[in-house]
């Protein structure tokens, strides 16, 4: 009877209850909004990581004495090192990598790009499975006075294939010429980083110093495991240097990342539980109100011979009840917060990891900015958790 | 004129019928220190079954605090209470409860119907707090008696103010208890309603063989009892049997109560 007697009030009462249903889904949304934005992201990303190196066997980097900051690489390794592992056993195919700060200017002799976040100078890596980049238009560059550009870039300077331009670095500025314009996977640009790519040689001169390389990327022979290449070149690297597994590349990054989101989660779940702590009070207050409105009832069922036990179990199911069904229809709308939020960030600062993808794939060319990582954002205030930061940071 | 009343309070009524209700020496006083009030100043008053009581007096003379205490729903300050045999003074909140919902009927001037639950419903509510089934055969009487038949299935909201309180009742009558308070059951009705509801109330004595105590000021309301109960200032001063609406007048007026 009391549970009929619940059921009749709750379905005749719909409106009052409105209150304290709307309090508890916005509490149970924000933090189920929450939870699920937090790992989809780092699906996503996870995704995107394993993709970002999956090309990559073998991985040989300076040993970093202390844990590293964002953008920093460790000591540069020895370029002739490169001939060492190429020789080695079960090696495929094997390639330098170099990334620094490089610029061109436009026509008018103005430098082109956001200084920072945007600007990088990379190698041109000559081995497909190891080079996220794809030639659009013209040519890879070959030489000392030749670059490359994404297409973006190029059509930002004003710039054609042919052109001749200025090169900023860090020592004077010089001519090159425009040799071609690459694309990375779909999109025309590396997300928001203008990119100016030289063959290795020039680019060890340019970004670093001749001789210097910042890591190796090596593929394994189809028939050598990546365990067995890495024991493989591990005696030869030397000391200072360390040799790891695509796949333990891609679990530092992915560990890191995960630090990052965690920390970006416990942001977000201070708020949903503030909604939450705000909610009890609006929920505990309207509940209140609604059950004095019905003392009257309350004693005429008392009166009339229902006991102290049966009229509190009767408000503790319509408070049950309300409060299960307020939660489900919190959860389905959790995720249109997570929806939102996700939206808001791709708005306010970051990019929405799901969008452009690809844009991750370039990480490990030093895109080392924690700065967002799309060119909308690209003037907008930096990721206040460094999630971006976290996939393009650069790896070295 | 006074009549057949007897001027000295009354303590058991002599006809020889079971007494239900006994109220002995019943004492409730409100506020404390200076600010006491003495609702019911050591009324001692039976009530025997298959008779029709009205409990007469102006207000703040207790009547309803009497009736109140008799159903179990106050409790007195000293003196006791017997329903049956069994003495509301002994018994927890709980037990007090069952008692209500078991051998007590209770009619309430402003009807107190759950505005959710249909006529039906409201009827059988203390069966359905109590698990039980209501008794078929009496509750069809009890559902002819007020003429509700066709009217069960509706909520209180789209009953007339007669019809609802015709539902009080037959939710006072339906678990057969051993005795029903009515507190001013026409105090919210016309006439023609409220004579009905006396009617009723009547008929439930006379036919059904129930017990009813009647708290009222209406003289005409009182006229449908068997026998009257008047209290003034916490102490019954009188008692009338067979009253009709001017023996009723004439004792108001000559007691000044």
């Amino acid at each position: 009877m009391i549970a009929k007697l619940t059921v009749k009030q709750l379905a005749a009462n719909k409106l009052r209850l409105i209150a304290t249903a709307f309090a508890v889904i916005l509490g149970v949304a924000f933090l189920a909004g929450t939870l699920i934005l937090t790992d989809t992201i780092q699906g996503t990303f996870d995704n995107v990581l394993t993709r970002a190196d999956g090309g990559t066997d073998a991985y040989i980097r300076a040993t970093s004495p202390v844990a590293l900051g964002y953008g920093q690489s460790g000591q540069p390794l020895d370029a002739n090192l490169i001939e060492t592992v190429r020789a080695i056993d079960g090696v495929d195919e094997a390639t330098i990598e170099v990334s620094g700060y490089a610029q061109i200017v436009d026509k008018a002799g103005k430098a082109v790009g956001k200084f920072n976040p945007g600007v990088r100078g990379m190698n041109w890596v000559t081995v497909p499975a190891l080079n996220p980049f794809t030639i659009g238009t013209g040519r890879a560059p070959a030489g000392p006075n030749e670059i490359a550009t994404d297409q973006k870039y190029a059509q930002e300077a004003g710039l054609s294939v042919g052109d001749t331009t200025t090169l900023l670095w860090r020592g004077a500025p010089r001519p090159v010429t425009l040799v071609g314009t690459v694309r990375f996977g779909n999109a025309d640009r590396l997300g928001a980083y203008s990119v100016v790519l030289f063959d290795d040689v020039t680019a060890q001169a340019v970004l670093n110093a001749p001789g210097q390389i910042d890591a190796i990327a090596v593929t394994a022979r189809s028939d050598v495991a990546p365990d067995a290449l890495v024991a493989r070149l591990a005696p030869v690297v030397g000391a200072r240097n360390q040799v790891i597994t695509g796949a333990t590349l891609t679990k530092e990054h992915q560990n890191r990342l995960h630090k990052d989101i965690s920390q970006f989660g416990t942001f977000l779940t201070i708020f949903a539980l503030i909604a939450v702590f705000v909610g009890a009070f609006i929920i505990n207050n309207t509940f209140s109100i609604i059950v004095s409105q019905r003392t009257k009832e309350m004693a005429l069922l008392r009166a009339v011979g229902a006991t102290g036990r049966q009229v509190r179990s009767a408000v503790l199911a319509e408070a049950a009840v309300t409060g299960i069904l307020a939660s489900a229809i919190g959860l389905v709308a959790g995720i249109g917060v997570a929806d939102g939020i996700k939206a808001l960030m791709g708005a306010l600062w970051c990019e929405d990891p799901d969008r452009h993808p690809d844009h991750h794939l370039g990480h490990r060319h030093g895109l080392d900015d924690r700065r967002c990582g799309h060119h909308d954002c690209v003037s907008r205030p930096a990721c206040p958790t460094g999630i971006q930061g976290a996939a393009y940071r650069r790896v070295a | 004129m006074i009549t057949t009343a007897t001027l000295t309070p009354p303590t058991l009524p002599t006809t020889g019928r079971r007494v239900v209700a006994v109220a002995t020496d019943a004492t409730k006083i409100y506020g404390t220190r200076d600010a006491t009030v003495h609702a019911l100043d050591g009324v001692s008053v039976g009530f025997e079954a298959g008779r029709f009581t009205a409990m007469m007096g102006p207000s703040g003379s207790g009547k309803s605090t009497l009736l109140h205490c008799l159903a179990g729903l106050d409790s007195l300050t000293s003196g006791s209470i017997r329903i049956g045999d069994i003495d509301l003074g002994t018994l927890r909140d709980r037990e007090l409860t069952l008692l209500r919902r078991d051998r007590i009927g209770f009619v309430f001037q402003s009807f107190n119907l759950i505005p959710t639950l249909n006529a039906l419903e409201n009827m059988t509510l203390p069966m359905s707090l109590a698990g039980r089934k209501p008794d078929r055969a009496w509750l069809d009487q009890v559902i002819d008696t007020v003429r509700l038949r066709t009217r069960l299935t509706h909520r209180p909201s789209e009953l007339s103010g007669g019809q609802q309180q015709r539902v009080a009742v037959a939710r006072a009558l339906a678990s057969r208890p051993e005795i029903i308070f009515a507190d001013e059951p026409t105090g919210n009705l016309d006439s023609r309603s409220g004579a009905e509801i006396l009617t009723f109330l009547r008929n439930a004595v006379r036919e059904l063989d129930q017990t009813v105590v009647m708290v009222t000021h209406d003289p005409t309301a009182a006229a449908y009892a068997d026998r009257a109960v008047f209290l003034a200032d916490g102490h019954i001063v009188g008692d009338l049997h067979d009253p009709d609406a001017m023996t009723v007048l004439d004792y108001l007026k000559n007691t000044g109560s």
